[in-house]
């Protein structure tokens, strides 16, 4: 029997190895919530895109400056990954050229393609990518 | 979750084939990209066996653009081969999966450079 609410949060190093710590948390999520396959293999590439993203732009060394929150209330998923880099507007981000193809600047669009929304905020050098889907 | 990318390659036919199994996500892309382009000094033809990826994100999918394009410089290409289902549905969300050349199998991509 799924769980209906439950958080799962996990932080580390921005250090692009520690994405696996990202794909374990995702891992347990699904465990836990139940989600059909579809679903969870769309909210894995979500996470892993944040992460990857917040943690190629974090400027601290050393420290747990990444954060990934996962929670589930009733339906809803709610993801916050948090880093401490400068920060973006992601609005201001333009959609890939598909008639050009370059090879990188997928990842926002990809998030907005498998998500239900994507929104993003900054406080006191803490910015935090928020992502929602409902799960049924 | 699934496992650490590793890669294996040997020759068949035309091409020389690299097999990727695990997780082909940015903490693996640029040493995979590389391979492949060392590869392609060797020979214009590469088939990626994707058939043991467990994830891949856009990183993974822009190694594999990259080599494709340098594949192309080359006179060459890159096909691929033994995609699962999760992984197509990742090439077709970024529409990717009309610029590669798919095969269902190594042996149906190998067989398509002797025609």
């Amino acid at each position: 029997m799924p769980n209906r609410e439950f958080e799962l949060s996990v932080r580390f190093e921005p250090n692009i190895k520690n994405l696996i710590m990202g794909a374990k948390l995702v891992a347990e999520f699904r465990t836990k919530s139940g989600v059909d396959t579809r679903m969870g293999d769309q909210i894995e590439l979500a996470v892993g895109e944040a992460l990857a993203n917040a943690i190629k732009h974090s400027r601290s060394h050393g420290d747990n400056a990444i954060g990934l929150i996962m929670n589930v209330t009733e339906d809803m998923l709610t993801v916050k990954v948090e880093d401490n880099g400068i920060g973006f507007s992601p609005e201001k981000i333009p959609p890939p050229d598909f008639e050009k193809l370059p090879s990188n600047g997928y990842g926002l669009f990809i998030i907005k393609e498998v998500m239900d929304s994507v929104s993003y905020s900054s406080n006191n050098s803490v910015n935090t990518l928020t992502m929602k889907k409902r799960l049924r | 979750m699934g496992e650490p990318l590793g890669f294996n390659e040997y020759s068949a036919g035309k091409a020389i084939v690299i097999e990727l199994k695990g997780r082909f996500d940015a903490s693996v892309a640029l040493p995979v990209k590389n391979r492949m382009r060392s590869l392609l000094d060797d020979t214009p033809f590469i088939i990626a066996d994707l058939g043991q990826i467990s994830f891949i994100d856009s990183s993974g999918l822009g190694a594999l653009l990259a080599s494709l394009r340098h594949a192309s410089r080359r006179g060459g290409d890159l096909r691929l081969a033994n995609m699962t289902e999760k992984i197509q549905q990742v090439f077709a969300l970024i529409r990717l999966d009309h610029v590669f050349k798919i095969y269902p199998d190594v042996k149906s991509a190998v067989q398509s450079l002797k025609e």
